[in-house]
């Protein structure tokens, strides 16, 4: 072991040009590949990628010449004063950090996040769907955390499906069940039945779970245990009140 | 909902100062380990540099005990406002586990100060440093108490005993999600001594004027940097086994942590973790380069670079661009372009970013060997090193904390709108899983807020005493 007693001897910008061109060209010509040349594939080989992707892959090309090219770059001087020392090391410090918010804030997609807002006026509803309706937005039980009913401005989580028109459903979901007793099994018992996907085409539910076909199973349990039979009888009511946008019980509203 | 916090929230408010403490937290008992094992190679070896490098750590240990406490009290104040009922719940719940909390935290305090303040003392003999050494490992095994004790409920919020109400206090101690967490934390708090502890050695080496000074922080954050890699190697496999046990334990999180509100979370994760085995990488370079004959090794390296950069893409690359599971393609968007074409679906599955990340280790290891290679036939001029490198030593900790602060984010979220998973409600207005965005805000601050407090360590604990002596 010696100690370093010689200097660095730092590159000119001449040189330093020199040394990162051969990355720099790499980046170049995998961007040309990747937004001339991928897209212009044909569509049978099963190669194209979405912006996104290409997106990704341009990242990626762009941050593996940078590496490179800082592997080229060659020594650098150290700062002349303590607050240069310090500005410098925050530089790389706000850099990273603000790169990552960059990737966090920017890049990916996001997705909604829940917001109660103003629902519309409950003014048709009986006492019984009044009081469903609060069953329904009450953080206690959390029905909003995965239900949207986007029919009544009830912006909720996107986990669970839309129930707009739950109560016209119901009574489809299951032969020879009312809308009534399909919705009661669909809160306390929902692996009995799975709801299907719109996309699906499916009406009825489905006896077993069928990723492709049906919503998966992700309603929070005990149910049956945390609700009053009145609670859940006030919740039923309220869902069967539910027929879509604008109608209401068969009724225009 | 009781209280609330101005302007950022109350769930905002208690995160930000939660993470604090739990940067510092990890700092205190993660440096302290390899302290000990430090200052035994010192007197096993002579070499004096392994007791300086445990006694100046410990120094910046000493003030940053001051501020995890500092914010662990911050952080019982802003939780028990805005979340009083869950704060009664867990208290009687666990109360055992709290009260043997705070005694394991007053024995660690003591011995944390005996260990410190008896440095010089017990240094004078040989049978008096055994002494000191024996002090510090009690140092550790109550620092790990301590944390054994805080995973405890931490777990339990996460995988709580079926049926809760039946549950005995060492069914809730003993959860399916302790000894994975412990293992975890762990390892993971032993990384992060590690890079805080060469973040302090490229501060020092780019405020230092004398050679001698830079050669012996060049060594320190070469030292800070291994202890770091080595440990944040068996991390993935660390994450994998907490990941298991929650997925066994409701199989309903792994679709929510993978295909869910968290995957984007995951893939910054991915992101992450490539950054710092490239920045690992990069050092490992540099270091190379100030071998003597090192240079003759730069092909090879470069070759293991790329493969590294290759490993890096697929564990990086999502599946496809849907936020959630429910979540639609925007108007204007096909479906197709925000999934990756059926030839290249491998790409986003576990079995190739498994791969991925085994190349990854694999590289940065041979990276290491070459490494070795090169000191092996040449010298090593220390505190000759590309001041860059002493850049790069500081991009990793800013990585890492960043990191930790996310993934932490990821084990919260886990309860979806729960406090405790399955069994009490999270019925404040911040019961929703925050997005991406909001998350990534939260974290750099609080990574920014980390960074400058431990910048005002350094320079209260070193820089002014220096410029005083």
């Amino acid at each position: 072991m010696t100690d370093a007693a010689d200097n660095l001897s730092v590159p000119t910008w001449r040189q330093r040009g020199r040394r990162v061109r051969n990355p720099a060209i790499f980046a170049a010509c995998a961007l040309t590949v990747i937004w001339g040349g991928l897209p212009q594939l044909p569509a049978a080989w099963g190669v194209r990628f979405g912006t996104p992707y290409l997106t990704f892959f341009s990242l990626a090309a762009v941050g593996a010449a940078g590496f490179f090219m800082l592997l080229n770059w060659g020594p650098i001087r150290q700062p002349r004063s303590a607050l240069a020392t310090f500005a410098s090391i925050l530089l790389v410090y706000v850099a990273t950090v603000g790169g990552l918010v960059a990737f966090g804030t920017w890049y990916y997609p996001q997705f909604e996040t829940p917001v109660m807002r103003a629902a519309r006026p409950a003014a048709q509803e009986n006492a019984a769907e009044q009081r469903g309706r609060a069953v329904f937005l009450n953080p206690q039980f959390g029905c909003f955390a995965c239900h949207t009913i986007e029919a009544l401005g009830i912006r909720g989580g996107q986990r669970g499906p839309d129930l707009s028109s739950a109560g016209r459903q119901a009574g489809a979901r299951k032969r020879g069940v009312s809308a009534e007793d399909y919705l009661r099994e669909a809160v306390v018992d929902p692996w009995a039945c799975f709801t299907p996907l719109p996309a699906s085409g499916l009406v009825e539910c489905q006896a077993a779970a069928d990723p492709a076909k049906t919503y998966p199973q992700l309603m929070p349990p005990g149910v049956r245990e945390r609700l009053t039979a009145q609670e859940l009888g006030d919740l039923i009511a309220f869902l069967k009140s539910l027929r879509g946008a604008g109608e209401r019980n068969g009724k225009g509203g | 909902m009781p209280l609330d916090f101005p302007l950022i929230g109350a769930r905002s408010a208690v995160w930000m100062v939660a993470q604090l403490h739990l940067f510092f937290a990890a700092f205190v008992l993660g440096a302290p380990i390899f302290i000990v094992v430090s200052e035994w190679l010192g007197l096993r070896t002579g070499d004096q540099r392994y007791e300086r490098l445990a006694k100046e750590t410990m120094k910046v240990v000493a003030i940053a005990y001051s501020l995890t406490a500092i914010f662990g009290v911050l952080f019982t104040f802003v939780l028990m406002g805005p979340y009083q009922p869950i704060t009664n719940y867990l208290f009687k719940a666990l109360y055992p586990v709290w009260v043997a909390y705070g005694a394991f935290i007053l024995l660690e305090t003591v011995c944390m100060y005996l260990y410190w303040y008896t440095w010089e003392p017990l240094s004078r003999s040989a049978r008096g440093k055994w002494a000191h050494i024996g002090i510090g490992l009690l140092l550790n095994v109550l620092g790990t108490a301590v944390m054994l004790l805080m995973n405890a409920v931490t777990g339990f919020m996460n995988t709580p005993p079926k049926p809760i109400e039946a549950a005995s206090l060492w069914t809730m101690v003993d959860n399916a999600a302790w000894w994975p967490l412990n293992l975890h934390r762990f390892l993971g708090n032993i990384t992060f001594g590690g890079f805080v502890v060469a973040l302090f050695a490229a501060f020092m080496f780019l405020t230092s004027k004398k050679d001698e000074d830079r050669a012996f922080y060049d060594w320190m954050g070469y030292i800070g940097n291994l202890i770091g890699v080595g440990a944040l190697i068996t991390m993935p496999l660390a994450g994998y086994i907490l990941s298991k046990e929650l997925f066994v334990y409701d199989a309903q999180l792994a679709t929510f942590m993978m295909a869910d509100k968290l995957s984007g979370y995951f893939v910054t994760q991915g992101l992450l973790v490539v950054l710092l085995f490239l920045g690992a990488n990069f050092y490992i370079w540099l270091s190379m380069q100030r071998i003597e004959g090192g240079a003759r090794f730069a092909p090879h390296m470069k070759a293991v670079f790329g493969v590294l950069l290759a490993g890096g893409i697929v564990w990086v690359v999502p599946q496809n661009f849907f936020p959630d599971l429910l979540a639609k393609a925007p108007a204007g968007v096909s479906e197709q372009a925000l999934i990756l074409p059926e030839r290249f679906t491998f790409l986003g599955l576990m079995v190739a970013k498994a791969l991925a990340v085994t190349a990854i280790i694999i590289m940065t290891f041979v990276t290491y060997l070459l490494y070795r290679r090169a000191r092996a036939t040449g010298a090593i001029r220390w505190g000759g090193i590309d001041p860059l490198a002493q850049y790069v030593l500081i991009f990793i900790p800013a990585v890492a904390v960043y990191l930790m602060g996310l993934m932490g984010a990821i084990r919260s979220f886990t309860r979806m709108d729960y406090h405790i998973y399955g069994a009490v409600k999270d019925v404040t207005p911040y019961w929703y899983t925050a997005t991406l965005a909001h998350s990534s805000i939260v974290v750099a601050v609080t990574t920014l807020l980390f960074f400058m407090l431990v910048a005002f360590v350094f320079w209260v604990g070193f820089v002014v005493g220096k410029a005083r002596d």
